[in-house]
């Protein structure tokens, strides 16, 4: 109880330092920020999945379920596999952030309205 | 069978990256290969038809344990309009081909953007429609920024934190509801009972996952990704995204309000409307300024969406009717406008409109196929849009929704403005002293005109053929909850 | 970077790390492992190599553009699907063969694709990002 109690205030945490790093003007802390949110949305599945400690659901010889107080699996596949897809993602991310800076010259996202055609 | 519009696209794309150093040999392969998924398409679409819905588990896991897929009405007429999409968009990709964006692996990702919308279709996994809209952002990403100019890295670059937050918040949902309901089969989802005391978390979720589709589909507040980056790629990508991309977010909301969030019409429908009615509106207002052939086109974008999820979000057979109908009609037309916007820019030189002109005397039939496209958009009889309108404005009387329906009129009004615009501006007016217009190849004029003839083809015969087409599909069973809820988890799965 | 420590250190570092990596690959058949982490590895090591001894000395090393093995990994990985599909009648289904007392089936070929996919992908991010001008 405690734990989840715990990790709960970890998830908040981790949603409002990626919130406050999105919202500032340099591109780089948009990206930290990014990052910290795609962690903090694992941790909450996480969480949500309900936590339980020390029996791995695999199933004992013979048996043909694991022991119904074994932890969840699902929920460890699904954050694995956002794992993964954040990575590809954060990488791409991490290679239009380095054109974007050399292309521009600034890291200042205000100054970022090249797409906006001239008046 | 059902397999096939995900796995044939994905090996296209590895056959495709193979043939890297040989670009003659990869656009007659690119063109097979849309070939054969427009084929697989229609195959699919003709036994889910035939025969009603189809289902199967991946690796033979069965639901609600393994991930599985189905075809039923729905699904087979949207991986149906994605190929119909494709491929024309393909043919004019060779028009423009030059090398520069095929060697930065053009072919291959288009294949890999294919796969992950289909599978987004066809899947009845939440967590794996979260892997297939993933699938299809990151190869987006990369076709968005092909050719690396300014604009488009900075359009690309609000493109991918936008939908990087709507992914996060889609996972954060889709964890929520794996925690209350214990499963994230859809099927699953819509037959578990819910205690009452965890009845506001699914409200929570309801939140999230419209949040997480309305940033997708570039509904109202979080719309303004889509005419930042929508104009600046290469004119093929342009076209495929219009008439593919954005329809994903649409087909998120009708199913999962037509599914899921069923019994909860009384807050979805509001909710949704909420969202669409103030896109209609802000789309149409926001291109009447713009000058800019392709901004005019991704600001209708906007506002077409809107109109699609107004008549997803009031439900109902009428309502989902048009929301199909719709979705079928702003495909094959935007894409094809877009495709009109790229030739004109092959043959003018520019996007802008004060640097195009004289078209309706220099190039006829091109301007002609422009006109058929440009007044379907805005809702001329006997066109899909007129057709496409009708049916959502009809659904939004019959749902009690007055107020609706009269926007819907009046956003038509606009769109016709911005229409003729388009038309006096780079069709009527004689061409301006500094347009140098350039003279093409027959094989190329060929190539640019099949993919506006075929798209006029297609938005002419979906207006002609509506009412039958209509009929057809309920007969399959696509707005029935129930009927779902049998073809996935029912014995008959193949 | 120049550092002649790090450039010895590399040398006898990246076969261990090449070896792990594929003990990494065949242990995820039936322990913690498989492909991804294989893959990660072996992405790791070679761009250690290209971090002490240059960008293009790890290309030379690699021989194959990444690209290809992105194209290589994912026939491998649908093609290992597509066998399901064809035997069993179910896409990804698995099929089996003994080899003694050994069992030897197609998600095994799944994570081979799965590990030349991610060392092509993390390659290819890595030399993109490496690279000073835009190519």
């Amino acid at each position: 109880m405690t734990v989840e109690a715990l990790l709960s205030v970890a998830v908040g945490v981790l949603f409002a330092t990626g919130l406050y790093l999105m919202l500032r003007r340099t591109i780089v802390r948009l990206l930290i920020g990014l990052s910290l949110i795609g962690n903090a949305a694992n941790l909450l599945i996480f969480v949500a999945a309900s936590l339980r400690r020390g029996v791995p659901p695999i199933a004992p010889e013979g048996a043909a379920a694991p022991p119904p107080e074994a932890a969840d699996p699902l929920a460890q596949a699904l954050i694995l596999t956002a794992i993964v897809i954040s990575f590809g993602v954060l990488g791409f991310a991490l290679a239009l952030t380095d054109r974007t800076v050399q292309a521009t010259g600034t890291d200042d996202l205000d100054q970022m309205t090249e797409e906006e055609p001239e008046p | 069978m059902i397999f096939l519009p995900v796995v044939l696209p994905l090996l296209s794309a590895a056959i495709l990256m193979m043939l890297h150093a040989r670009p003659r040999a990869q656009r007659v392969a690119s063109l097979a290969a849309h070939g054969a998924f427009l084929g697989v398409a229609v195959l699919l679409f003709a036994r889910v038809q035939g025969e009603g819905p189809i289902a199967a588990a991946v690796g033979g896991w069965h639901p609600p344990f393994g991930v599985s897929f189905l075809a039923d009405a729905l699904s087979a007429t949207m991986v149906l309009l994605t190929a119909v999409v494709a491929f024309p968009v393909a043919v004019f990709a060779l028009a423009l081909a030059d090398g520069r964006w095929e060697r930065m692996g053009y072919h291959p990702l288009v294949q890999v953007m294919l796969a992950g919308v289909s599978g987004a279709f066809l899947t009845t996994d939440l967590f794996n429609l979260f892997v297939w809209f993933e699938v299809t952002l990151i190869s987006s990403f990369v076709l968005l920024t092909l050719g690396n100019r300014p604009a488009q890295i900075q359009g690309g670059f609000k493109y991918v934190v936008l939908n990087l937050l709507s992914s996060v918040v889609f996972l954060c949902a889709a964890g929520l509801l794996y925690g209350v309901a214990g499963t994230l089969n859809l099927a699953d989802l819509a037959q578990r009972r819910i205690p009452a005391e965890d009845l506001w978390l699914i409200g929570l979720v309801g939140v999230l996952f419209l949040g997480t589709f309305s940033i997708k589909s570039a509904l109202f507040p979080l719309f303004f990704w889509l005419p930042a980056a929508y104009p600046t790629p290469a004119a093929p990508v342009a076209a495929l995204f219009a008439g593919v991309l954005t329809k994903v977010g649409v087909y998120a909301i009708l199913r999962t309000g037509s599914v899921y969030f069923a019994d909860a019409t009384a807050v979805w429908t509001p909710a949704v409307l909420a969202l669409s009615v103030p896109t209609m509106l802000v789309g149409v207002f926001g291109a009447i300024v713009q000058t800019d052939w392709r901004r005019i086109l991704a600001f209708h974008s906007v506002s077409q969406v809107g109109y699609m999820a107004a008549a997803a979000g009031i439900g109902g057979k009428a309502g989902m009717m048009a929301a199909v109908l719709f979705m079928v009609h702003h495909g094959l037309v935007k894409s094809a406008l877009f495709v009109a916007a790229g030739a004109g820019w092959r043959l003018g030189g520019s996007y802008r409109l004060d640097r195009l002109g004289g078209f309706a005397r220099s190039h006829g039939w091109y301007a002609a196929l422009f006109l058929t496209l440009a007044l379907s958009l805005a809702g001329f009889p006997p066109s899909s849009g007129f057709a496409a309108k009708l049916a959502a404005i009809l659904a939004a009387l019959q749902g009690g929704y007055g107020w609706v329906a009269g926007t819907m009129v009046l956003t038509g009004l606009f769109t016709l403005f911005s229409m003729v615009k388009i038309w006096n501006e780079a069709f009527w007016k004689p061409a301006p002293e500094e347009m140098r217009v350039r003279t093409l190849g027959a094989g190329e004029r060929f190539l640019l005109h099949l993919p506006l003839a075929w798209f006029a083809a297609a938005a002419l015969g979906v207006g002609l053929g509506w009412s039958p087409a209509l009929a057809s599909s309920a007969k399959a069973g696509m707005q029935d909850r129930d009927g779902y809820v049998r073809a996935v988890l029912g014995d008959e799965v193949r | 970077m120049n550092s002649l420590i790090l450039r010895t250190g590399t040398t006898f570092v990246m076969p261990l790390l090449l070896v792990f990596s594929l003990f990494l690959l065949i242990r995820g058949h039936n322990l913690p492992g498989g492909g991804f982490a294989g893959g990660l590895v072996a992405a790791a090591s070679l761009a250690l190599y290209g971090l002490s001894n240059g960008m293009n000395a790890s290309k030379a090393v690699l021989r194959v553009r990444p690209e290809t093995l992105i194209a290589a990994g994912l026939l491998t990985a649908v093609v290992s699907g597509a066998l399901g599909l064809a035997v069993r009648g179910s896409y990804l289904a698995p099929i089996w063969w003994s080899i003694g007392s050994v069992k030897v089936g197609t998600p095994i070929l799944f994570d081979v694709g799965v590990y030349l996919l991610v060392v092509g992908v993390v390659l290819t991010m890595v030399f993109a990002l490496s690279a000073e001008e835009p190519s």
